[in-house]
């Protein structure tokens, strides 16, 4: 491949070098900080319910879906760091790279690398606080009958959350997906500001669609919205029409315009990087 | 080798910075870029790296437009900015381990030898070092990436006097025929017995771009106590005038002074346009 190309392995693993070495110190204090903070709260949480139950695998859920959503906002949204200085994004659209190979590297270093990452950090982490339990257990001896908590498991993950519909599962995907990747291009659209002003616009585009669909509702069935001593919505049938059996249309073209957003989040990501100006 | 036809540009809610600009360099080239303050010098080098864009025309270096920014024109490029983004936690030989291998014709003895000529420590952090120490340290890795187009932002902004020296031996020592180098200053001085082609930028145009042999060729520099006949330009100072006279046949040449010629330009008393209308190959 020569040098022309717009893709080439050498170039990808130039930039990852330059990457690991100028932010070496980020990348493994944010490990380890993963791995201190969920230890910590997997501890507040085991401790807490110690009187009460025995914490199972299942219980890990809700805290895995928040720390993902942490982690999108706070580990993807650092997308593209080097352009949020004049200084270094002169530096950084200089290296010789084409645009597509720093996109990919972002991508990978941004998205992929935190997403697969989490789960054995999660994983990991929920071991070591067992372990953490069952040594203070040893000497203070507070568990009694309910017993040691339980370590992660992935199959349990999967199982619980496993739905029967094929859409559905494709709009649960989508919405994880989404998360991440506004968070992405938010960090070329917004720079440092994004990790605020992309869940404010995620939550704006929100409410105006939910609002607008209210709004719509009530004006074809003005019986949608009861202003009577409390306001409330009585929410036309959406389960109908469907395009196919226990596929309604709305949620089909929900999980369509989500994962438009998904793969157009990436587009504009990528164009923004080749129209960037210093 | 470096082509701009008809270039445009103004920065937003700004009046137009160039205006149908043209202007060709041959390969091979030392170029002094000089400009009053808000001239466009930086902005001139950004537009060749491809870090902005023009509004009109085109900018082409060795046949790529650099708006493309595509890897075989940046990795045959290399910027000193004026203003320097290093990563100060990391060593100059770790800084060279980073950023080396973007660069295939990298020299890395070259690299150390114009260290030792800065005298530069390779294994002291870039954060202990001064600002025109850090300076050095770009320029030595400048001169050693071998790249064909060379932009330096006023590159002796920083430097002490011994540094401005060893600066211009080793641009003189390390750089090839076949590379180019445009130095962006307005300390004139500096560069005045390093380049062999200055451009001047002025109103948006390039006022002057003359081969500084072909200058000394057709023009003479002097000092008098008072101003001869037939003078392009004169500048009056305590120990008497300096003019720019053309050069008559059979005349030695004078060396050409870069102070006096860019005051000349900037009056009007000397172009591109007066050089060739006058056609002052007087000595032919």
């Amino acid at each position: 491949m020569n040098s022309t190309s717009n893709f080439q392995i050498k170039r990808i693993g130039n930039l990852i070098r330059y990457e690991w070495m100028s932010r070496k110190r980020v990348y493994l204090l944010a490990v380890t900080g993963l791995i201190a903070l969920h230890i910590f709260f997997f501890q507040v949480f085991f401790l807490s319910n110690l009187g009460s139950m025995r914490w199972e695998s299942e219980y890990y859920h809700a805290v895995y879906i928040l720390g993902f959503i942490v982690l999108a906002w706070g580990i993807v949204g650092q997308s593209f760091l080097d352009l949020r200085e004049n200084k270094s994004a002169s530096l950084y659209l200089r290296l010789p790279a084409s645009h597509f190979e720093k996109f990919s590297v972002q991508c990978l270093l941004r998205v992929v690398l935190p997403i697969i990452s989490y789960p054995l950090i999660f994983w990991l982490a929920s071991v070591l606080s067992v372990y953490l339990f069952e040594l203070a257990d040893l000497i203070f001896a507070f568990s009694g009958e309910i017993g040691s908590p339980e370590v992660f498991r992935f199959s349990s993950f999967i199982v619980s959350n496993a739905v029967n519909n094929p859409v559905v599962s494709l709009l649960i995907l989508g919405m994880a997906c989404l998360i991440p990747s506004l968070m992405f291009v938010g960090g070329i659209i917004f720079g440092k500001r994004n990790l605020v002003l992309m869940p404010i616009s995620i939550l704006t585009f929100y409410l105006l669609i939910t609002a607008s669909s209210l709004l719509l509702a009530w004006i074809v069935f003005p019986d949608s919205l009861v202003w009577s001593e409390q306001v409330a919505f009585n929410f036309p049938n959406i389960d109908q029409p469907e395009i196919s059996p226990d596929v309604p249309i709305l949620i089909f073209a929900c999980m369509i315009l989500i994962w438009m957003g998904v793969f157009l989040s990436y587009v504009v990501s990528y164009f923004k990087l080749t129209e960037r100006e210093v | 080798m470096i082509s701009i036809q008809n270039l445009s540009f103004s920065y937003p809610k700004k009046s137009a910075l160039f205006q149908e600009l043209d202007w060709e360099c041959p390969a091979g080239s030392i170029v002094g870029l000089l400009g009053k303050n808000g001239a466009g010098k930086s902005t001139f080098l950004r537009l060749l790296s491809g870090l902005i864009f023009p509004k009109e025309g085109t900018v082409q270096v060795n046949g790529r437009y650099s708006k493309d920014r595509s890897p075989d024109f940046l990795q045959e490029l290399f910027v000193v900015p004026d203003e320097l983004a290093l990563p100060l936690h990391l060593s100059v030989s770790a800084y060279t381990k980073m950023t080396s291998p973007f660069y295939p014709a990298f020299d890395q003895a070259k690299f150390l030898s114009i260290l030792e000529d800065f005298e530069i420590e390779p294994n002291l952090k870039l954060g202990d070092f001064s600002f025109g120490q850090q300076k050095k340290v770009v320029l030595a890795f400048a001169l050693s990436t071998n790249c064909k187009l060379l932009l330096f932002d006023e590159p002796t902004n920083g430097l002490d006097i011994p540094s401005k020296t060893s600066f211009r031996k080793a641009v003189a020592a390390n750089l090839s025929e076949e590379q180019t180098l445009i130095l962006a200053t307005h300390l004139v001085k500096d560069v005045e017995n390093l380049i062999d082609r200055v451009v001047i930028l002025a109103d948006g145009k390039v006022k002057l771009d003359q081969d500084l042999l072909e200058l000394s060729d057709r023009l003479s520099f002097g000092m008098a106590t008072s101003a001869p006949e037939n003078t392009i330009y004169t500048e009056k100072n305590k120990l008497g005038v300096q003019f720019i006279q053309p050069r008559v046949s059979g005349e030695n040449q004078t060396p050409v002074s870069l102070e006096l010629l860019f005051n000349a330009v900037m009056s009007g008393a000397v172009s591109n346009s007066i050089l060739s209308e006058k056609n002052l190959a007087s000595h032919e």
